[in-house]
C-alpha cells in the first residue's frame, strides 16, 4: 500500500465527511419547508442517499463477483465481501429511515410501496449473501458460490422494482395512502440538497469500501503468517 | 454427442432414476396436499365461495413454492450422495447441458406435482371460475423457478446447511417471479374481471429468459472443483 | 396562513420523527465505522504479535 494511495484514501474520507456536513446544513437550513409534509420530509435527503449507496453496493458485489469468476483473483473476492457488508449497512439505514419517515406521513410503520419493498428484498439478498459466505467459511468454493449468488441478486433488483410497481397498481385497496400521496414537488434547492447528500454517501461508500478491503488484506496476511508458523 | 443429445440423456437418466423409486415425486406431492389442507384450517375457506377467488391464487402458489423447494433440494442431494454428479463431471459432458438437463427434469417433476395439486385444489375448494390460461401461467412460473432453483440448489448443496440454505437463497431472488405469477393466477381465477396482466406477463417472461441464460452461463462455476 | 395549535403540536411531534430518522441513519453508519476501525486495530495488533513470533523463531533457530 503506497503512501499515495493512503493519502488519496484519506482525501476521499475527508471529502465525504465535508459533503456530509454541507449536506446536513443544506437539509436543515437551506432547503425550504415542504408544503404537504412539513419539517419531517427532511429525512428524505439522507434516506435517498442511503438508498443510492445500498444500490451501488449490490452492483459492486455483482461486478466484483463476475470479475472474480473470470480471473480467480482473491482481490476481487475481497471487494465483493466488503461491498456486501457496507451495502447491507446502508440498506438497513435506508429501511429504518424509510420506515421512520412513513410513520408520520402515512400513519403506518410499513407500506409495500415499490421503494420500501425493493429495499426489503435487497436487504434479504444481502443477508442471504452474507449467510452463504458464513456457512461455507473454509470451503475454497465459497468465493465462487458467493459470486454467482451476487450476480443473481443484482440482476434481481430491477425485476423486483418493476414487479412491485405492477403489484401496487393491481392492489389499490391496500394503498390508501396513495391518496394522501407521495406528491411533493421538488424545488431547485431541494434537488441541490439531494444531490449533495447522495454524493456524500456515495463517497462515503467508496471510502468505507477501501477501508474494509484493507481490513481483509490484513486478515489474509494474518492467515498467511499463521500458516507459515504452523509449517515449522 | 451433440449438445441436445446430452441434454436429453441427462433428462432420461433423471426420469428413469425417479421412476424406479418415485421418492422425490411422492414426497413433494404429499407435501403440497398437506399444505392445502393446512390452509383450509388456517383460513376456514368456504368451499366454492368468493373467498376462493381472492385467496386461492396465494394458497396455490405457497403450496407450489414450498413443495418445489423440497423437490429441488432433494433432487440434487440425492445426486451428491450417490456421487453421480461427480461421475457426470468426470465425463466431457458440456456443463451447460447438465444444467439444462437438470432444469428440464426438475421442471417435469415440479409440473407433475403442480398438476396433481391443482386437481386436489379444485376438488377441495371448488373455485367458482377458473380459466384454462392458468396452465400456461403455471408453466411460465415453474420454468423460472426451475431455472433459478437448479442453479441455487447446486450452490446450496455445497454448504454445510444445505437444506436451509436453498430457501434462503431462492426466495429473495424469486420474489418478482411470485409477484408476477400470482397476479396472473388471480386473473385466471377471475377471467371476467378486467385485470391488466400485460405487465405481469412480460415481467414473468423477462424473468425466465434472463435467469435461464445467466444461470446457464454460471452453472459451470458452481460445479467445478 | 392560519396555523392552529393542533397543527403546531403535530409539527412538534413530527420533529421527533425527524430526529429519530436522522439519529437512526447516523447511529447505523457510525456503529459500522466504529466497529470497522476496532476490527482493524485488533488485526494490526495481531499482525505485530505474529511478526514478532516469526522473528523470535528465526532468532532461536539461528
Amino acid at each position: 500500500m503506497s503512501r499515495l494511495s493512503n493519502r488519496l484514501t484519506d482525501l476521499l474520507g475527508l471529502t465525504a465527511f465535508a459533503l456530509i456536513i454541507i449536506g446536513l446544513y443544506m437539509a436543515f437550513l437551506y432547503a425550504p419547508t415542504e408544503v404537504n409534509m412539513g419539517l419531517v420530509y427532511r429525512i428524505f435527503f439522507f434516506h435517498l442517499a442511503s438508498v443510492a449507496a445500498g444500490m451501488i453496493g449490490i452492483v459492486v458485489v455483482a461486478i466484483a463477483g463476475a470479475a472474480y469468476l473470470r480471473t480467480n483473483a482473491r482481490a476481487w473476492d475481497r471487494v465483493a465481501e466488503a461491498s456486501a457488508e457496507i451495502g447491507v449497512m446502508f440498506s438497513t439505514a435506508a429501511l429504518v429511515s424509510g420506515s421512520i419517515w412513513a410513520k408520520p406521513i402515512w400513519g403506518v410503520w410499513w407500506t409495500w410501496d415499490p421503494r420500501l419493498t425493493t429495499f426489503l428484498i435487497l436487504w434479504l439478498i444481502y443477508i442471504a449473501y452474507l449467510m452463504l459466505r458464513a456457512s461455507a467459511r473454509d470451503d475454497a468454493r465459497v468465493a465462487r458460490f458467493s459470486a454467482v449468488f451476487g450476480i443473481l441478486g443484482a440482476l434481481d433488483v430491477p425485476l423486483v422494482i418493476m414487479s412491485s410497481r405492477i403489484w401496487r397498481g393491481i392492489s389499490p385497496v391496500l394503498f390508501q395512502e396513495t391518496a394522501q400521496g407521495f406528491t411533493f414537488g421538488l424545488t431547485g434547492e431541494m434537488t441541490q440538497t439531494l444531490f449533495v447528500a447522495i454524493a456524500a454517501f456515495i463517497l462515503l461508500y467508496f471510502y468505507l469500501l477501501i477501508q474494509r478491503v484493507r481490513l481483509e488484506e490484513i486478515r489474509d496476511e494474518v492467515v498467511a503468517i499463521k500458516r507459515q508458523l504452523a509449517a515449522r | 454427442m451433440t449438445f441436445l443429445r446430452q441434454v436429453a440423456a441427462i433428462i432420461r437418466k433423471d426420469l428413469t432414476a425417479e421412476l424406479r423409486t418415485i421418492e422425490i415425486s411422492s414426497a413433494i406431492i404429499f407435501f403440497a396436499l398437506i399444505v392445502l389442507i393446512i390452509f383450509n384450517f388456517a383460513f376456514e375457506l368456504q368451499v366454492g365461495s368468493q373467498e376462493i377467488q381472492t385467496l386461492g391464487p396465494g394458497v396455490l402458489w405457497v403450496a407450489f413454492a414450498f413443495s418445489s423447494i423440497i423437490g429441488l433440494g432433494r433432487s440434487l442431494a440425492v445426486e451428491k450422495d450417490k456421487g453421480s454428479l461427480d461421475g457426470l463431471l468426470l465425463t466431457p459432458v458440456d456443463r451447460g447441458a447438465i444444467y439444462l438437463g437438470k432444469v428440464a427434469s426438475n421442471f417435469i417433476f415440479t409440473s407433475v406435482m403442480e398438476a396433481i395439486t391443482l386437481v386436489a385444489f379444485i376438488i377441495l375448494f371448488n373455485p367458482p371460475s377458473l380459466s384454462l390460461l392458468l396452465i400456461p401461467y403455471i408453466i411460465l412460473g415453474t420454468l423460472g423457478l426451475s431455472a433459478v432453483g437448479t442453479l441455487l440448489a447446486a450452490v446450496a448443496s455445497g454448504t454445510l446447511i444445505r437444506e436451509v440454505m436453498l430457501p434462503i437463497l431462492l426466495f429473495p431472488i424469486s420474489i418478482p417471479l411470485f409477484m408476477a405469477v400470482i397476479a396472473l393466477t388471480r386473473h385466471a381465477f377471475q377471467p371476467a374481471s378486467l385485470l391488466d396482466i400485460s405487465g405481469s406477463l412480460s415481467l414473468l417472461i423477462a424473468f425466465d429468459v434472463i435467469f435461464l441464460i445467466v444461470a446457464f452461463l454460471l452453472f459451470e462455476y458452481v460445479v467445478e472443483e | 396562513m392560519d396555523i392552529t395549535l393542533k397543527d403546531l403540536l403535530a409539527e412538534i411531534r413530527n420533529l421527533s420523527y425527524l430526529f429519530y430518522g436522522y439519529g437512526a441513519i447516523w447511529l447505523i453508519v457510525g456503529a459500522y465505522v466504529f466497529l470497522l476501525s476496532r476490527r482493524e486495530n485488533k488485526l494490526r495488533a495481531e499482525v505485530e504479535q505474529l511478526k514478532k513470533a516469526v522473528a523470535d523463531e528465526r532468532q532461536s533457530k539461528s
